[in-house]
């Protein structure tokens, strides 16, 4: 029979899915709590509207939190250069200059037709390429042509001369090497600025610097300013080209670079250098460069650079090493921030006491443990903090531990009662919904524990399916408890509270039924009867069915065939909105969400606080079963295959067979699924061959 | 005019393709008789009446004789879809295709009803300057919508992940058995090793898209996962 359906399988191209597990496909397209990339909230950040700073946040994040904690809020350049870092963070694309070039030189008559330049030249091997001819080469040769046709007219031969040679310069721009010819006369200067460019782009880098070096001690030559900073460039790419970085040469460069940005003559020059040196900086001398980035940023003058400047900022933590010190205030908040050493504490404390600052108040009030004598002390000044400040959501949050420790739970309850309505109102979504789990966290009952367990979803970018669902859904640890802390009464409570919206109801009352079917317990199934015919009108005759039998072995197998049919029928709270949430409970799931999983013992992770002793052991009783639970295939299946075994007059056994060995395909299985898959096959083409469900039922499946 | 090219099957290609994106990726544990990668190369921009093209600059790292796919994406903000839209476009994927090493394209555009014409003729440009043509799919184009069937193209890939409005009802077309009409989208899927696993039609190329960099441990517990798959 394997074999058989081995050929099967061949000739048809069937398809069997692995035994995916629940841990490896299934990402979230939701967050309720934005602990890493805020970038739904990357305006109001940039507005200084921070909310609850996380410590895990993208460092983009916390340099602009920084900003504002220290009182030096963005202005309106820095935020949109923010704003197009946080939309676009990999790389600004460059408007193209080598179009204005080509234009500029196709308005002089007989010049060869160029239509296109690639600026980009590939790094063989690695698939790779790098901006060879920048937007600034483009520029400056079309300032060039400008000036010569000014000085020797448009149809002159220097001018179609010089082009000509132009030519050749960018021709490197994407591949090969080749270098104009020496000239004499008054464009002499100019050819051999040309052929060292030339050597630059095609990566003759030793020969680029020698020329560059010598146009540089040339007085006469119109391009002796800017050639100082060209030849340390092709020191930088004979550093770093290809895929590589020689710190020798970086160090050389890094520290022509920070002469160059003093010495060089012209002001937009000494930007370039300056510029240029961050690169290098952030390879050779990066405690440094942070210093001077954790100052740049902070100067509202610098405004103009402040997206560039971020992003060498950005670079340079990023290659960080942890004995590299002092950095300056900006990034030291930054790495304490990240570095989520308990030892951190004193330091923070120290620079809090030594600065009376909000950003190392915040330092020092996460890593200051709340049972610490210096306690009080910060609770004091985060009381003091006013509730305009942009650091009040945050000091206020890291104010609740302390004050529970000295207070006790019931006081951080009123504290937090008196916060909600002013954080539902004013703070992001994603702040809200932590302080409504800290709240949640300290119900003492459920209907407490419901008020806040609903919260507003974050959903991703990239997600349009749910962009415009505006329903509240339940964070993990709504939906752990309720899935795996109480019993089927509580869950039936639950599913009937005001506090819950419809959906989420629904939801509960659909897990509570379907545990109550596996569980066997006969009231509480018709207990949420009315309910499942409200939720689900299609499922009437089924739930009458399971009604009428009149025996505990009759009720089983109802109850098993209702499911069968009702794959949308799940065992389990999840959270925030999963693949069955809008789907018919008819329908069969190809990734597997089917009724339930198999669960790993170890599991249940919730016992809430407001359980009374008696629905503890109840539900204490229920897991017992529910965590020992098979597959849902082999359990569903094995009582179909049973009952049919029994009661072959009953007309609903061909269709649970053939049920059944679907639902060992489409549900998540156990070591016995292909038992039964084989079991109900064998005993549905035995006993009614001739149905239409053996005839829908051509496989088995392992 | 090209329809003598349409759906036929790349030629050489391995039966599992790596996607790698943007990033920089060291793909040496890959076994190059079994597994190609296609690399973005590029990405066009056709912005208003711009066109920007952004070069990859991540390198990837490949074993020696590894089948190399070039992938340009083509994004759109309100293209005029002018002609010199459509030259540089063209341009760009010829160029990509002819990158040393490489042996395909394939274009990653998720064309809107209004662009179609625009990447028909841009396929059409093209099509005799590239011997191996790829062009990833929505999976409601090999379906209900299958205006890519008569595109001379190699190969069209149908999109198992990021389907968006379509997710629900593709994946449960799919579970339910349906197939691929069109030809072009016969013989290969993608998918994605953050999504849920749909049910993937009977292939003989499958193309895994990483939404984090591919380590080997990573690629191995997903070779796992998708065992059954090619």
């Amino acid at each position: 029979m394997k074999k058989i359906l081995f050929l099967l399988i061949i000739a048809f191209g069937f398809v069997l899915p692995a035994n995916v597990e629940s841990c490896g496909f299934f990402g979230p397209y939701w967050s309720f709590v934005l602990t890493t990339n805020p970038i739904q909230d990357a305006d109001a950040i940039a507005a200084g509207h921070l909310g609850i700073i996380q410590a895990s946040w993208w460092r983009r994040y916390l340099a602009v939190s920084y900003r504002y904690l220290a009182g030096v809020p963005l202005s309106a350049t820095e935020r949109d250069a923010f704003g197009r870092h946080a939309a676009q963070p990999i790389s600004e694309a460059q408007p193209s200059a080598s179009r204005k070039w080509l234009d500029a030189r196709s308005a002089i008559a007989g010049v060869a037709k160029v239509n296109e330049i690639r600026q980009d030249r590939p790094i063989l091997n690695v698939y790779s390429s790098y901006v060879n001819c920048t937007n600034d080469a483009f520029a400056s040769a079309t300032n060039r042509l400008q000036e010569l046709v000014k000085q020797y007219g448009k149809e002159s031969s220097q001018v179609t001369d010089w082009i000509a040679a132009q030519d050749v310069v960018f021709s490197n721009c994407s591949e090969g090497t080749h270098i104009p010819e020496a000239t004499t006369g008054p464009l002499a200067a100019d050819r051999e600025y040309q052929i060292a460019a030339s050597c630059f782009y095609s990566e003759r880098l030793d020969e680029a610097r020698e020329k560059f070096q010598k146009i540089a001690s040339d007085r006469q030559s119109p391009w002796h300013e800017i050639a100082p900073y060209l030849a340390t460039r092709a020191l930088i790419r004979r550093a770093t080209l290809p895929e590589k970085n020689d710190t020798e040469l970086l160090k050389q460069a890094d520290e022509e670079l920070l002469k160059l940005q003093h010495d060089l003559p012209r002001e937009s020059l000494r930007q370039a250098a300056a510029a240029l040196s961050h690169f290098t900086g952030a390879r050779v001398r990066r405690p440094a460069l942070l210093q001077e980035l954790s100052a740049s940023l902070m100067d509202p003058k610098l405004e103009k650079q402040f997206g560039q400047n971020l992003d060498d900022f950005l670079f340079a933590m990023d290659h960080l090493e942890a004995e590299e010190k002092p950095l300056g205030e900006m990034a030291e908040w930054i790495r304490m921030m990240q570095s989520g050493a308990p030892g951190q504490a004193d330091e923070a404390y120290a620079r809090w006491k030594g600065s009376s600052s909000l950003p190392w108040l915040i330092a020092a009030m996460t890593f200051v443990p709340p049972n610490d004598p210096r306690a009080a002390e910060l609770l004091e000044a985060a009381k003091a903090v006013a509730a305009n400040s942009p650091a009040y959501p945050t000091v206020t949050w890291l104010r609740l531990p302390v004050e529970r420790e000295a207070h006790g739970e019931a006081a951080e309850r009123d504290e937090l009662d008196q916060l909600l309505p002013g954080v539902r109102k004013s703070w992001p979504v994603s702040s809200v919904n932590q302080v409504l789990g800290e709240r949640m966290r300290l119900a003492r009952s459920l209907d407490e524990m419901l008020r806040f367990a609903p919260r507003t979803p974050i959903w991703e970018e990239f997600d349009t399916t749910d962009q415009t669902d505006k329903r509240q859904y339940l964070d993990r640890d709504s939906s752990s408890v309720l899935d795996r802390g109480v019993p089927v009464r509580t869950l039936i409570e639950a599913a009937r509270s005001p506090r819950l919206p419809g959906h989420l109801r629904r939801q509960i009352a659909t897990a509570a039924f379907t545990r109550a079917l596996v569980l066997e317990d006969d009231a509480a199934v018709r207990s949420l009867t009315p309910d499942m015919r409200r939720y689900y009108p299609g499922l009437s005759a089924l739930v009458e069915a399971y009604a009428q039998a009149d025996s505990a072995e009759a009720r089983r197998f109802s109850g098993a065939y209702l499911l069968l049919k009702n794959p949308g029928l799940q065992l389990t709270v999840s959270e925030g909105k999963d693949l069955r949430t809008d789907t018919p409970l008819t329908e069969i799931n190809g990734s597997r969400q089917n009724w339930w999983q198999v669960r790993a013992p170890n599991t249940k992770t919730s016992e809430p606080r407001f359980l009374a002793p008696s629905a503890l052991e109840q539900f204490q009783r229920e897991w017992a079963v529910l965590s020992k639970l098979p597959a849902a295939a082999t359990k569903l299946g094995q009582t179909a295959i049973a009952w049919a075994k029994v009661h072959p007059e009953d007309p609903r056994n061909p269709e649970a067979l053939h049920r059944t060995v679907r639902a060992t395909r489409f549900s998540f299985g156990d070591g016995d699924n292909g038992k039964v898959s084989k079991a109900a096959f064998e005993l549905l083409h035995k006993r009614w061959p001739n149905s239409e469900w053996a005839r829908q039922t051509p496989y088995w499946f392992q | 005019m090209f329809a003598f090219l349409a759906g036929n099957g790349l030629a050489g290609a391995p039966n599992r393709m790596v996607w790698a994106w943007e990033r920089a990726e060291d793909l040496r544990f890959l076994n190059p008789d079994r597994t190609g990668v296609a690399f973005l190369s590029a990405t066009v921009w056709l912005d208003h009446a711009h066109v920007r093209v952004e070069p990859r600059r991540q390198p990837v790292y490949v074993p020696p004789h590894t089948y190399m796919m070039a992938v340009v994406r083509i994004q759109t903000s309100e293209p005029t879809l002018s002609e010199a839209q459509l030259d540089t476009t063209a341009a760009e994927l010829v160029h990509s295709a002819h990158r040393a090493g490489v042996s395909a394209l394939q274009i990653d555009f998720d064309a809107r009803a209004s662009e179609r014409d625009f990447y028909r003729k841009l396929i059409g440009r093209i099509r005799l300057k590239v011997a191996q043509l790829s062009i990833t799919a929505l999976a409601s184009w090999c379906l209900d919508d299958p205006w890519i069937a008569s595109l001379p193209v190699d190969e069209a890939v149908p999109m198992l992940f990021r389907m968006g409005p379509d997710d629900v009802a593709v994946r449960r077309q799919l579970a339910n058995g349906r197939r691929f009409a069109v030809k072009a989208c016969s013989t290969s899927a993608g998918i994605s090793n953050d999504e849920a696993l749909p049910t993937v039609p009977p292939i003989q190329r499958l193309y895994v898209f990483s939404s984090t960099r591919w380590t080997r441990a990573g690629y191995d517990a997903l070779s796992w996962h998708i065992r059954s798959l090619p």
